[in-house]
């Protein structure tokens, strides 16, 4: 996993240093000076889909893994036969010539999973961070798993902005918003990686086709705080040829995950972390306008803890949870995607993952295939989602129709979006 | 049975209104690219004069379009190109309005002595999208309008080549009513013919 990262990093950075910031042809612009202005958008969806490995429990959790810990073999979209909910959005957004607001809230039971760490605990009694020992948690979380996000962004000069606020991660190619992802089912990637941050970022645009970006973060999913020391995060975004986007995506910390706070003994642990750690995430993101009809992406990411064990009974104690100090996770997910017509275009997501120390939530190797075929009607405003998903473990992480452990899971289903 | 006709009668009348407001029709050129031309006839002037007057009234047109670029302007072979772009918005109204694409297209004026003449081509649709971060990105694909169908979005094109023809229609008459006037302040003998000219 190491080495394919390596090769990754050695593949941007050759596009990096290959890359040349072509300065505009000389154009006869016509100034426009911005009008404030107050948008507000949104999308409702709901699905229905059937998996042909016919879970018992009637949801495509699967059976567990890390000792029947987890529970994340699908991890949005995982009830089977009957219509489901998945998320209701009311997005806000001001925008004028120095500053940009967005208030994006949202419901529903996407929602909440989105939002998990927004929430004093989930579903099932398994806590999901840190809460801070006051009287007042219900207010401090009454309301907060409602906001995906709220920030507002200066712009400073032309080239130099702002945000501060809670906001959707920059890491990952795929987001929560239905609409936007190109199939309904989401990623391991993306479940497994962060959702969102509380922090404040600073972007500074080199030009047309570079932008740099750095900030620091409280941690990853978490409304409040733990910690003296905060995460940093980075972005580097450059476009070598019209039509093909890269992003190169950072994060990392110290002791900076909800699951693994030293000095408390996590519901999901049987045993109290000691020792702590620094993490670390590299991902890179890329999409590429093939032709006008055919697109490609990329999204590849790794990433590593480091215990920082002080004696043998830490050690022994982390390495009975990850088999190693150092343990690691990442993956790689090829998307491709050719637009048919007006109404129909199809898509296929191949992707690998890799959690075999069980340091995030999957805690297995899975390989899947997604193949959708999004129709859009009513002016865009409705698109439908028909959507096949075959995943395969050579660990049993699912679960078949007796209830029992298997390593395949098939689903058939349809989405169904309404944006506006 | 006369009611069941008059309201037969009645329907037809409304859904013939309702596809005539709809139906956009855009000349198209001997390509069957859409193309919106006319030579006009300004007596008296040369072909420099005019070259100038065109010049002068470049910034207006710029003024109706979020991007204007003078890709060619050459006094000797009396020739201006520019290309434009603007952006779509939905026909939602109020906070519900949002970008749904953008138009380029291209003005290519030439000049001779006593007449110019003016064609606004290469009209093309850019699809948008949204991106990872919320920013509205182009796709890469686009639609000609010439194409009026549009499978799943049949209304928001129609809008789309409406508001289309209805801004070049104005460029066209900033066009032809400042050189008119530039010319009516030089000689205001002379009235621009009206009949169609040729080349």
């Amino acid at each position: 996993m190491k080495r394919k990262l390596q090769i990754g990093l050695v593949f941007a950075a050759s596009l990096v240093s290959s890359y040349t910031f072509a300065q505009d042809a000389a154009t006869a612009e016509a100034p426009k000076e911005e009008k404030p202005k107050i948008t507000m958008s949104g999308y409702i969806d709901s699905y229905y889909l059937t998996a042909f490995n016919g879970p018992k429990s009637g949801n495509l959790m699967g059976t567990g893994n890390n000792g029947g810990s987890y529970f994340a073999g699908r991890a949005f979209d995982r009830l089977t036969d009957q219509f489901a909910l998945g998320l209701v959005q009311t997005k806000f957004a001001y925008s004028d010539s120095h500053s940009d607001l967005v208030i994006d809230l949202t419901f529903g039971p996407n929602a909440e999973l989105g939002n998990f760490g927004n929430q004093r605990a989930m579903p099932g009694g398994y806590a999901t961070g840190f809460f801070p020992a006051n009287g007042n948690q219900n207010v401090l979380y009454g309301s907060s798993a409602a906001i995906k996000q709220a920030y507002f962004t200066w712009k400073a000069t032309s080239k130099l902005s702002f945000t501060i606020g809670q906001f959707g991660t920059h890491i990952g190619y795929e987001v929560i918003d239905a609409p936007v992802n190109f199939h309904y089912s989401l990623s391991n990637l993306f479940n497994n990686g962060p959702f969102y941050h509380i922090g404040a970022k600073a972007n500074y645009s080199l030009g047309d086709n570079a932008s740099l970006m750095v900030g620091i973060v409280n941690n990853w999913d978490a409304l409040t705080d733990w910690k003296k020391q905060k995460s940093a995060i980075a972005q580097f975004y450059f476009k070598p040829v019209d039509g093909f986007n890269v992003y190169i995506n950072y994060i990392g910390g110290h002791n900076d995950d909800g699951f693994k706070i030293p000095g408390t003994a996590n519901a999901a642990y049987s045993v109290p972390y000691t020792a702590g750690y620094n993490r670390q995430l590299f991902d890179i993101t890329t999409g590429f306008q093939i032709s006008e009809k055919f697109y490609m992406g990329l999204n590849a990411a790794y990433g590593w803890y480091k215990f920082n064990t002080t004696d043998a009974a830490e050690e022994s104690t982390i390495k009975s949870l990850y088999q190693k100090t150092n343990p690691s996770w990442g993956g790689a997910s090829l998307y491709s995607s050719m637009v048919l017509s007006d109404i129909f275009s199809v898509g296929v997501r191949v992707e690998h993952f890799s959690d075999t120390y069980g340091v995030r939530y999957l805690a297995a190797t899975n390989n899947s295939v997604t193949v959708t075929v999004p129709i859009t009607l009513a002016d865009g405003h409705v698109i439908l989602k028909p959507e096949f998903r075959a995943d395969a473990s050579p660990t049993k992480i699912y679960e078949d129709k007796d209830g029992l452990e298997t390593n395949k899971q098939q689903t058939l289903g349809m989405a169904f979006i309404y944006k506006y | 049975m006369k009611k069941r006709r008059l309201t037969l009668f009645a329907l037809s009348f409304v859904l013939t209104a309702i596809t005539m407001q709809a139906q956009v029709n855009l000349p198209l050129n001997s390509s069957g690219k859409v193309e919106i031309a006319d030579v006009v006839a300004l007596d008296s002037t040369t072909r420099f004069e005019l070259y100038d007057r065109a010049s002068g009234l470049l910034a207006e047109l710029a003024g109706f379009v979020d991007k204007f670029t003078i890709t060619e302007q050459d006094v000797i072979s009396g020739k201006i190109v520019c290309d434009m772009k603007f952006t779509l918005y939905t026909n939602q109204v109020g906070i519900l309005k949002k970008e749904a694409g953008s138009i380029t297209y291209k003005l290519t004026m030439d000049f001779k002595d006593n007449k110019y003449r003016y064609a606004f081509t290469d009209m093309v649709f850019h699809y948008i999208k949204q991106d990872r971060t919320y920013k509205m990105v182009t796709t890469g694909q686009t639609k000609g309008l010439e194409e009026t169908k549009a499978g799943g979005w049949q209304k928001a094109w129609n809008h789309y080549r409406a508001t289309t023809s209805s801004k070049i229609a104005s460029q066209a008459n900033v066009i032809i009513t400042r050189m008119k006037e530039k010319k009516k302040a030089a000689t205001p003998a002379n009235a621009a013919e009206t009949k169609k000219l040729d080349w």
